[in-house]
């Protein structure tokens, strides 16, 4: 992902020599996509905005270490992952993180997810899918993040990203056609 | 929060469209302005020295350092040198005769006795 056209790379260079303009305008582009990523991990509002904080002052103390080998916002999400995932590790203990990735992250959603067929079915829905998976749907859908982006953020070969958003679309599509016989029977039609 | 179902989500549409109509459900997450507060003054909470900034920083404290040991070696020196010529010729003399002479003492330690303060 060398030499990818990013006016954000302007943007770390003047960060990085102290320029606190520039990283409000950095922060003002993406803390809303980064404290929602950060969300879409922990579950935890307090957390995710703790986590979007720890994110932009990283951003401000080690901006003349980054290198522009893709586009600043995808790195933006690699580091609020790893601090999430962190979180996450921390909170559940021994539990290993390749573990908690594929762990449901919700412990009873299924009968959350019958009674709603609106925003909270989504979120229901996302919630029962494989942590992994549903990071690459909120990277990818939600986030924007190109496959190669949400590839290096997930720490996987784009091929791998590309099978395992396959099957990511699969699931939530059948969880929200169970959630709603109506659009099940659309569906069946 | 709306209660409509998602009817954006039909049979007819791809695994891809599905999973875009579903995210298109979702309400925006807004940052509390708590935290935009925090992060937007980020700049001025944790002021950064870059690279050059050091080197200034180093090269200036090094200066002062320079210039605070030769200062202060310069002034005993000078201050010593002045006081010595107004002290007894032989303090030493004064300070090793068997009394117990703190200002002799002083002035062996110093440089200056009382008397240079205009004491009696």
């Amino acid at each position: 992902m060398n030499g990818v056209e990013d006016p954000d790379h302007a943007l770390m260079q003047r960060i990085a020599s102290g320029d606190a303009r520039a990283f409000r305008q950095l922060s003002d582009q993406h803390l809303k996509t980064i404290v929602t990523y950060a969300y879409r991990i922990t579950h935890n509002r307090a957390e995710a905005e703790e986590i979007a904080q720890e994110v932009f002052l990283r951003t401000w103390r080690e901006a003349e270490r980054y290198r522009p080998e893709g586009r600043v916002v995808a790195w933006l999400h690699k580091v609020a992952q790893r601090l999430a995932l962190d979180l996450l590790r921390r909170r559940r203990g021994t539990v290993a993180v390749d573990e908690a990735l594929e762990a449901p992250a919700s412990d009873n959603p299924q009968q959350l997810l019958v009674r709603k067929q609106n925003v909270q079915g989504v979120q229901a829905a996302l919630q029962l899918l494989p942590e992994r998976q549903r990071l690459a749907l909120v990277l990818s859908h939600e986030q924007g993040l190109s496959n190669s982006e949400t590839a290096d953020v997930l720490g996987l070969g784009v091929d791998a990203t590309e099978s395992l958003l396959a099957r990511a679309r699969r699931s939530l599509r059948q969880l929200l056609t169970q959630a709603n016989p109506e659009s099940e029977g659309q569906r069946t039609q | 929060m709306s209660d409509r179902p998602p009817s954006s989500l039909t049979s007819e549409m791809s695994d891809e469209e599905f999973a875009n109509n579903a995210f298109a459900e979702l309400e925006p997450f807004a940052p509390s302005v708590a935290l935009q507060r925090r992060v937007t003054s980020i700049p001025h909470d944790f002021p950064r020295v870059n690279a050059a900034g050091w080197a200034v920083w180093v090269s200036g404290w090094r200066a002062l350092m320079g210039f605070g040991f030769a200062g202060i070696l310069g002034v005993c020196v000078g201050f010593g040198t002045v006081e010595q010529a107004a002290a007894p010729a032989n303090p030493v003399a004064v300070a090793t005769s068997g009394d117990v002479d703190l200002d002799g003492m002083l002035t062996l330690a110093w440089g200056y006795d009382d008397e240079d303060w205009g004491e009696e």
